[in-house]
């Protein structure tokens, strides 16, 4: 039995392969690598031509219907987006699957980011471990992007959503009875409450702790940001999924994103337990023995007071 | 053999792992942790004058279970070929790549697209 180190002149590295992977024609798969999936009216392998699709599609007879004549999201569905890894449109690197920006508005693809938060940004990358590897939960719509299976439940009064893979079982209960909100009680997830405009389900989720990041690129938003998400069904497969975030403290401006949800015809389908803790201190042992901290969060206060200094810095 | 799967960790595997090189091992599998948020093998690989015992970080039970794998595809005592990219901080654990069997398979631990 014996060990052998590859040299750096033998073995292809990482590196290289990035740089091959960009030279080459950026392509991405839409592939049934993500499982077994309906045939969709839209392609979902570029976010904004997607999203630019199920705006058009839209109509005003849901595919699906309860008995109410709502969308029925009810199913199991595999989310069609990285966007965890960087909301913008980044390459397939050996750590990064990659994919179009996930940002629809503004147009352009890019976070409308303030240059002192932008600064911040870059920090965050250096110090801090994404929250998914100490099994803490997304957010309201970083849930959406972060977990890639779902079951979809809904009645006249809620609709749940049972998510595997990533953070411990998220799970969500958007009420949609017009129940008023929790109230002053910071919670990961928010405080969700959902209605319905036509045939979209319009959902906002204030009182988020905003202790999570947006993506792998240590993009961030405070608890004063307003979410707002909004689902439709473009046809009986194909969920049209967007969330816009307001945070004056941080973005020049709110910006929105959007993708696809496919539904998922394996043969099994069902959603597992994914205990996130089992061995995750072990892990969360290499990321801090290379200095790497849970991210604490900021609040709106703070951000106030680091723009003030960044401010002060430039004159 | 490359890695020409990536990782796709849902939490960036480059935070902990260095992506840049990748190590190849031959060693005897001493133990399986077939468990969520990732499985993981340790195994002992033998460097002439002394021994050193490996941990390879795989996907999720559960995606290696959808894929096919199970528990007892790795049993104590077999023989296994691993590639993969090492610990940042020098400890001996890798984020596993492909693991070959004796019967010539070869088993894919990391993440595929769709799975994360």
């Amino acid at each position: 039995m014996t060990r052998h180190r590859l040299k750096n002149t033998v073995i292809m590295s990482a590196r290289f392969m990035a740089v091959f992977l960009l030279s080459a024609e950026f392509s991405y798969s839409q592939s049934n690598t993500s499982g077994n999936l309906e045939d969709s009216i839209c392609q979902d392998n570029d976010h904004a031509i997607f999203h630019a699709c199920a705006l058009e599609k839209a109509s005003l007879e849901p595919a699906i219907q309860t008995k109410d004549g709502q969308p029925d999201f009810s199913g199991y569905w595999r989310r069609r987006a990285w966007i965890f890894e960087d909301l913008q449109v980044h390459p397939a690197t050996a750590d990064d699957f990659g994919g179009t920006s996930g940002i629809v508005d503004p147009p352009d693809g890019r976070v409308p980011i303030q240059l002192w938060a932008e600064e911040k940004r870059r920090e965050n990358t250096k110090l801090f471990m994404h929250h998914n590897g100490a099994c803490i939960l997304s957010g309201p719509a970083g849930t959406m992007y972060m977990t890639s299976r779902f079951q979809f439940l809904q009645d006249d009064n809620h609709l749940i959503m049972v998510g595997e893979q990533l953070t411990a079982h998220p799970y969500r209960i958007i009420p949609l009875d017009g129940r008023p909100h929790i109230g002053n009680i910071p919670m990961w997830n928010g405080d969700p409450r959902g209605h319905w405009e036509q045939n979209t389900l319009v959902i906002n989720s204030p009182n988020q702790n905003a202790k999570y990041l947006l993506d792998q690129r240590g993009r961030f938003i405070t608890e004063e940001a307003r979410i707002t998400e909004r689902m439709s069904l473009v046809d009986r497969n194909t969920i049209h999924y967007s969330a816009t975030f307001d945070d004056p403290n941080i973005y020049t401006q709110p910006f929105t994103i959007a993708f696809a949800f496919r539904r998922d015809t394996d043969d099994n389908p069902e959603i597992w337990e994914e205990a996130c803790y089992e061995n995750n201190e072990d892990q969360m042992r290499l990321f801090r023995n290379n200095g790497y901290k849970i991210y604490p969060g900021i609040t709106g206060a703070e951000a106030r007071q680091l723009k003030t200094e960044w401010e002060q810095r430039q004159q | 053999m490359m890695l020409s799967q990536g990782s796709y960790g849902h939490h960036s595997v480059a935070v902990g792992f260095n992506m840049d090189t990748e190590l190849l091992l031959t060693g005897t599998i001493k133990n399986m942790d077939f468990i969520n948020p990732h499985a993981r093998m340790f195994f002992e690989v033998d460097s002439g004058n002394h021994r050193e015992t490996w941990t390879v970080w795989f996907s999720s039970a559960n995606n290696l279970f959808r894929r096919g794998w199970r528990a007892d595809d790795l049993p104590i005592g077999t023989m296994v070929t691993v590639n993969g990219f090492p610990a940042r901080d020098g400890s001996l654990e890798l984020y596993g790549g492909e693991t070959k069997l004796p019967d010539g398979r070869t088993l894919f631990g990391g993440n595929r697209p769709g799975e994360r």
